[in-house]
C-alpha cells in the first residue's frame, strides 16, 4: 500500500470513530424523550412536552416578547381557548422551527401564531448549521448536559418533566415608564428582513399548513421595537407569502399605556399590559371562530385549577409592585 | 576587543561578555543598556550605527558587536 | 441569495472567527482541496486569490483600502529601492574622499521618500479608524470654548484588520529602505505577503523577510503539515471554545450590561481577572489557528505568545504578549527614535553626568513615551486605550527609575532575586498590574473604568462571591472546575513548550493507538465542553477590531 492511500485510510477510519464516539456520547446526553430538559435552556417552551397529548389548538411562537405579552390562561378564562406560548429569550427562527417540530409531534394545534420580532433577528450560518448539526447527532445539541448528568450521578434531585404553571407565559409586574414619543411615527420606508429570516419563515409556515395548521403572524406592542418601518416590512411579506398578519401596535383598541404598562421602557410588556394585548388577541380570534371553547368540558378540568392559582399570584404580585 | 569588553563591562557590569552568545535573545543586555552601548560606540569607533542594525544577530555577542563595528568602520 | 450574505449571515461575524463552522468546515477544506489540486505553478495565485476573497467576504468594498495599500507598498518600495541602486552605482565612481557627502545627499533623499510612505499609509489608517474619535474630540472642545460650530462626525469605515495589515506594508517598505530586504517586483507576491487570509484579520504581524518567500514558494501540502496543523488549530478551539466563550457572560455581565454597577468590588476584582484570562485565551487560541492553518501550506509563522503570565516584570511581559507588535514598536519607534542624532548626544552626554543607568533612561523615556502612546492608540480610538498605553509607559518607567534602588535595598537585605519566592513574588505582581491595566481596557469607557477600578477599594461586598451570585451570573461550580481543568492542560503543555519538548512531535513518534487516543480526547473534549449553542454568547474575535 503506498503512503496517499494509507493516509487516506488512516483519516477515514479515524472520522468514523469518531462519528461512532459521537454518536455514543449523543445516546447518553440526549434526555428522554418527552421530557422537559432541565439541560437545555427554554425550560419553560419545552414544558409544552409535558402537555396531554393534542390538547393545545393554539401555539403562539416567539422571543422575549411573546412570554411577556401573551397569556393562554386569561385565553381560556376569557375564550376557552388552549393555548401555550413556545417562547424563549432571544430566540430565532431556526430554533422556532425547531420547537414547532417538537410540539407538533404531540400536539394538532388549529392555529400557529409567530410573533414577528424574530423576522429582523440575525443569525449566522454558523448558528443554522450547528443547529442542523444537533439534529443528526444530538450531542452538539445536547453536550451541556454533562451538569445535569453529573449532578445525577452526585444523587441530587433532577427534575425532568415538569409542566409550565403559566402555560408559558412570563409574569412581569415591574413598571418602568418608556418614552413614547417616536413610538409608531408615521413613515412610508420599508425596514429589511434578512433573507435568511424570509426563507426560514416560508418554511415554517409551509410546515404548519402541511399540518393543518393556520399560520399567523402577529407583533406585540413594544416602543423599542415595533415602527412603521418594519410593519410595512412584514405587510408586504405577509402579503406575498399569504399569511395574515395582526399588529397590535396599529390597533388603536388596546390602548396600551406606556406610563404604566411596560417593564422596561418600552421593551417588554408588564403584567399590565400583557393583559391588554392578550384580550385584542382573544377577540381577534373569537371573531374568525377558528378555534373551539373547551370550558366546561371534563379533560379541561385542570386548566381552571391552574387559572385560579394563577389570578392568585397575580393578585399577589400587583400588590407587591402596588399596583393595585 | 578589550576596549569593547571595557565599554560593555562599564554600562551594565555582571555579565560574562567574553563568552556570553545570547546577550539579546537571553534578555541579559537591557535595552536601555544597548541605547548607551550605541552612543558610545559611535563615539568610541568614529562610525554611525543605524536603527537597522540593532537586531539580535549583531548584538548577542561582544564577538558579533565587534564584527559589525569593523564592518561599519569600511563602509563609506 | 447572494453568496455573501449565505456565509456570513446575519451580523457577519462568522467568517471573521477562524473558529467558525463555515471557516472550518467550508472555506478552510475548500482552500485545501483546490490548492491541492492545481499545480504548483498556479498554487500561490490561488493562495492570493483565496485571500482575497476571504477579505472581501468579511468587507466587501472596503477591499479597496487593502488594494490602494498593497499598491502603494509596491510603488514605494521599488521607488527607495532605484534610489539605493543608483546610489551605490553613483558612488563607486567617485573618490573616495567625495563619496560620504554624496552618501549623505541621497541618504537624506531616501529618507523624505520613505517619510511621504509613511504618511501616506499611516493616515490611511488614521482616517478611517479615527476620524470619529477626533472630530467627537474636536466638538466637545468647541463646545467647551463656547463655539457654537460642530463638525459632523463621520461614520466609521474602517475596513476588519487594517491596523494589522497597515503595520506590514509600512514595514516592508521601511526595511526595503533600510536595505533589509530588496524590493519586490511582483506585485503579486507583495499581495499575498500583505493580504493572507488567516493572519488579515489579527495578525501575527509578520515581517516579509519571514513569511514572503515561504509564502511564494508554496508546494503540495504535506501529510505532516496537514496533521499537524489540523492539531494546532483544535488546540486553540481548546482555548476559545471551552474557556474564552463559557467566561463571556460573567464578563460582558459586569464589564457592558450591568450599567447601574449593582455588583461589588470583589465581583468586579473577579471580572477583571476573568477578563484577562479570556483575552489571553481567545486571543492566543485565535494565533493557534492563524499559525495552524499556515502551517497546513508549510508555511512557519512567528510565535505572538510566550507564556506571558510567567513574566517577572511589566517590560519582560511586552515581549511575551503579542510579540510581532510589541517587536514591530522596537524596531520602527523605539529604535530609531533612541539612536536619532539628537538622542545620541543627548545619551552621551547625560551618562556622563547621571552614570550608566540614568544616562540613557532620558532618550529611553521619550522613545518609551511615543511607543506607548502609538500602542494605545493602536489598540482603539478611545481614551481609555490612550490611558491603556500611558499606564504602561508610566510602569515601565518606573520599573526602570527604581531598578537601581531595589538592587540597592536586595543587596543590603541580603534577597537573592534568583530566589524561588521572590520570583513568584515578582510574577504575581506583575499579573496584578497587567490584570488592572486589562480592567481599563476592557471597560466601557475610561470613566467607566475608573468607576470599576474604585469599586474594588470601596464597595467589596466579599459576601457576594457565593455560589448563588456566580450561577447568576452562568459561571457554576462546573464552569468553574471545567475552566480550571483546561488552563492547567493548557500551562502544563506550555511549561514543556517552554522547556523545549515539543508535543505534536513526540506524539507523533507514539503508537498509533495513544496519538489516536489523546486526539479523540481532544476533540470529545471541546464538542462535550465547548461553551458553544443554547445561552452561551460566543466571544467575537477580540482583536479584529483594532
Amino acid at each position: 500500500m503506498n503512503t496517499a492511500a494509507k493516509h487516506f485510510t488512516n483519516a477515514v477510519s479515524f472520522v468514523a470513530g469518531l462519528l461512532l464516539m459521537l454518536f455514543l456520547i449523543s445516546k447518553a446526553v440526549t434526555p428522554a424523550e418527552g421530557t422537559v430538559d432541565n439541560g437545555v435552556d427554554s425550560k419553560d417552551a419545552n414544558g409544552i412536552l409535558a402537555e396531554p397529548e393534542n390538547s393545545i389548538d393554539l401555539l403562539f411562537v416567539g422571543d422575549s416578547e411573546t412570554y411577556s405579552s401573551v397569556i393562554p390562561l386569561e385565553l381560556w378564562d376569557k375564550h376557552g381557548f388552549t393555548s401555550y406560548c413556545l417562547s424563549s429569550s432571544a430566540q430565532k427562527l431556526y430554533y422556532a422551527e425547531e420547537l414547532i417540530e417538537a410540539a407538533l409531534s404531540r400536539q394538532r394545534p388549529r392555529v400557529v401564531m409567530l410573533e414577528t420580532n424574530m423576522l429582523f433577528t440575525k443569525f449566522n450560518f454558523d448558528d443554522s448549521l450547528l443547529h442542523k448539526a444537533g439534529s443528526v447527532l444530538p450531542v452538539f445539541k445536547y453536550h451541556d448536559r454533562w451538569k445535569v448528568l453529573l449532578d445525577g450521578f452526585m444523587g441530587e434531585e433532577t427534575d425532568t418533566s415538569e409542566e409550565s404553571e403559566f402555560k408559558g407565559y412570563r409574569l412581569y409586574t415591574k413598571v418602568n415608564p418608556a418614552d413614547a414619543a417616536g413610538y409608531m411615527k408615521p413613515s412610508d420606508q420599508k425596514a429589511a428582513i434578512p433573507s435568511r429570516c424570509k426563507s426560514y419563515l416560508k418554511e415554517i409556515k409551509e410546515y404548519c399548513e402541511e399540518r393543518g395548521a393556520q399560520f399567523i403572524l402577529f407583533s406585540t406592542p413594544s416602543t423599542k421595537n415595533a415602527s412603521y418601518p418594519r410593519h410595512n416590512a412584514i405587510t408586504a411579506l405577509a402579503k406575498q407569502l399569504g399569511i395574515e398578519y395582526i399588529d397590535l401596535n396599529t390597533d388603536k383598541s388596546i390602548k396600551i399605556d406606556w406610563s404604566t404598562d411596560t417593564r422596561d421602557r418600552g421593551d417588554h410588556l408588564n403584567y399590565l399590559g400583557a393583559a391588554k394585548a392578550t384580550k385584542a388577541i382573544g377577540e381577534h380570534l373569537a371573531k374568525k371562530e377558528l378555534l373551539p371553547d373547551h370550558r366546561g368540558e371534563e379533560a379541561y378540568s385542570r386548566w381552571d385549577e391552574l387559572y385560579k392559582v394563577f389570578t392568585k399570584k397575580v393578585k399577589k404580585a400587583l400588590k407587591k409592585a402596588g399596583l393595585s | 576587543m578589550e576596549r569593547l569588553i571595557e565599554i560593555l563591562e562599564d554600562i551594565q557590569p555582571g555579565v560574562d561578555y567574553e563568552n556570553s552568545q545570547d546577550l539579546i535573545d537571553g534578555h541579559k543586555l537591557s535595552s536601555l543598556s544597548i541605547i548607551s552601548l550605541i552612543a558610545e560606540l559611535e563615539e568610541e569607533y568614529d562610525i554611525t550605527i543605524p536603527a537597522v542594525e540593532i537586531i539580535p544577530d549583531n548584538f548577542n555577542s561582544a564577538q558579533r558587536i565587534m564584527k559589525m563595528i569593523e564592518r561599519l568602520q569600511e563602509e563609506y | 441569495m447572494q453568496l455573501s450574505t449565505l456565509l456570513l449571515g446575519g451580523g457577519g461575524k462568522s467568517l471573521t472567527s477562524l473558529f467558525s463552522l463555515v471557516y472550518l468546515f467550508v472555506f478552510l477544506p475548500g482552500c485545501i482541496i483546490v490548492y491541492t489540486a492545481l499545480p504548483k505553478k498556479c498554487k500561490k495565485y490561488f493562495l492570493l486569490l483565496a485571500s482575497y476573497a476571504f477579505f472581501w467576504l468579511i468587507s466587501s468594498s472596503l477591499i479597496i483600502y487593502l488594494i490602494l495599500t498593497t499598491f502603494s507598498a509596491h510603488y514605494f518600495g521599488i521607488w527607495l529601492d532605484r534610489i539605493g541602486t543608483q546610489m551605490r552605482s553613483h558612488l563607486a565612481e567617485l573618490p573616495k574622499e567625495e563619496r560620504k557627502a554624496a552618501k549623505a545627499v541621497c541618504v537624506s533623499k531616501q529618507r523624505r521618500v520613505l517619510a511621504l510612505a509613511v504618511i501616506l499609509h499611516i493616515g490611511l489608517l488614521l482616517v478611517l479608524k479615527y476620524s470619529p474619535f477626533f472630530t467627537t474630540n474636536i466638538n466637545t472642545l468647541l463646545s467647551k470654548l463656547g463655539v457654537s460650530v460642530q463638525l459632523e462626525v463621520p461614520a466609521a469605515i474602517m475596513p476588519i484588520g487594517i491596523s494589522f495589515f497597515t503595520l506590514q506594508a509600512v514595514s516592508y517598505v521601511i526595511d526595503v529602505c533600510r536595505g533589509v530586504v530588496k524590493a519586490e517586483d511582483d506585485l503579486f507576491k507583495l499581495a499575498l505577503f500583505i493580504s493572507f487570509f488567516p493572519a488579515i484579520i489579527e495578525g501575527p504581524i509578520c515581517r516579509y523577510g519571514q513569511t514572503a518567500d515561504q509564502l511564494w514558494d508554496c508546494d503540495k501540502i504535506q501529510y505532516k503539515n496537514l496533521t499537524f496543523g489540523i492539531q494546532r488549530i483544535l488546540w486553540g478551539m481548546l482555548k476559545k471554545v471551552v474557556v474564552a466563550d463559557r467566561l463571556n457572560n460573567f464578563v460582558t455581565t459586569i464589564f457592558d450590561t450591568d450599567k447601574d454597577y449593582s455588583y461589588g468590588g470583589a465581583i468586579i476584582a473577579i471580572a477583571a481577572v476573568l477578563y484577562t484570562v479570556q483575552l489571553y485565551m481567545d486571543f492566543s487560541g485565535s494565533m493557534d489557528a492563524v499559525i495552524g492553518t499556515a502551517e497546513i501550506f508549510g508555511i512557519t509563522m512567528p510565535e505572538n505568545f510566550r507564556m506571558p503570565f510567567f513574566s517577572r516584570t511589566i517590560s519582560e511581559f511586552w515581549q511575551r504578549w503579542h510579540i510581532s507588535l510589541g517587536a514591530w514598536f522596537k524596531d520602527y519607534i523605539f529604535y530609531p527614535v533612541t539612536t536619532s542624532k539628537k538622542m545620541k548626544k543627548l545619551t552621551s552626554s547625560a551618562r556622563k553626568k547621571l552614570g550608566s543607568h540614568y544616562g540613557p533612561l532620558i532618550a529611553g523615556a521619550v522613545a518609551l513615551f511615543c511607543v506607548w502612546f502609538c500602542n494605545g492608540l493602536w489598540h482603539g480610538s478611545a481614551w481609555s486605550f490612550i490611558f491603556f498605553g500611558m499606564y504602561h509607559f508610566v510602569l515601565i518607567l518606573t520599573g526602570n527609575i527604581l531598578e537601581p534602588l531595589v538592587q540597592a535595598v536586595n543587596k543590603k537585605l541580603h534577597i537573592n532575586s534568583g530566589w524561588f519566592v521572590y520570583r513568584l513574588l515578582q510574577i504575581i505582581r506583575t499579573g496584578v498590574l497587567v490584570i488592572i491595566g486589562e480592567l481599563f481596557f476592557r471597560a466601557r469607557g475610561l470613566k467607566a473604568g475608573m468607576m470599576l477600578f474604585g469599586r474594588i477599594f470601596t464597595d467589596q461586598r466579599f459576601e457576594e462571591v457565593n455560589e448563588k451570585v456566580f450561577d447568576k451570573l452562568r459561571l457554576d461550580t462546573y464552569d468553574l472546575i471545567i475552566v480550571g481543568i483546561t488552563l492547567l492542560i493548557v500551562f502544563t503543555v506550555s511549561i514543556l513548550n517552554e522547556r523545549g519538548v515539543c508535543i505534536r512531535e513526540s506524539l507523533a513518534k507514539r503508537h498509533i493507538a495513544l496519538r489516536w487516543a489523546v486526539l479523540y480526547g481532544l476533540i470529545l473534549f471541546i464538542i462535550v465542553f465547548g461553551a458553544y449553542g443554547g445561552t452561551y454568547a460566543p466571544v467575537d474575535p477580540m482583536y479584529a477590531q483594532f
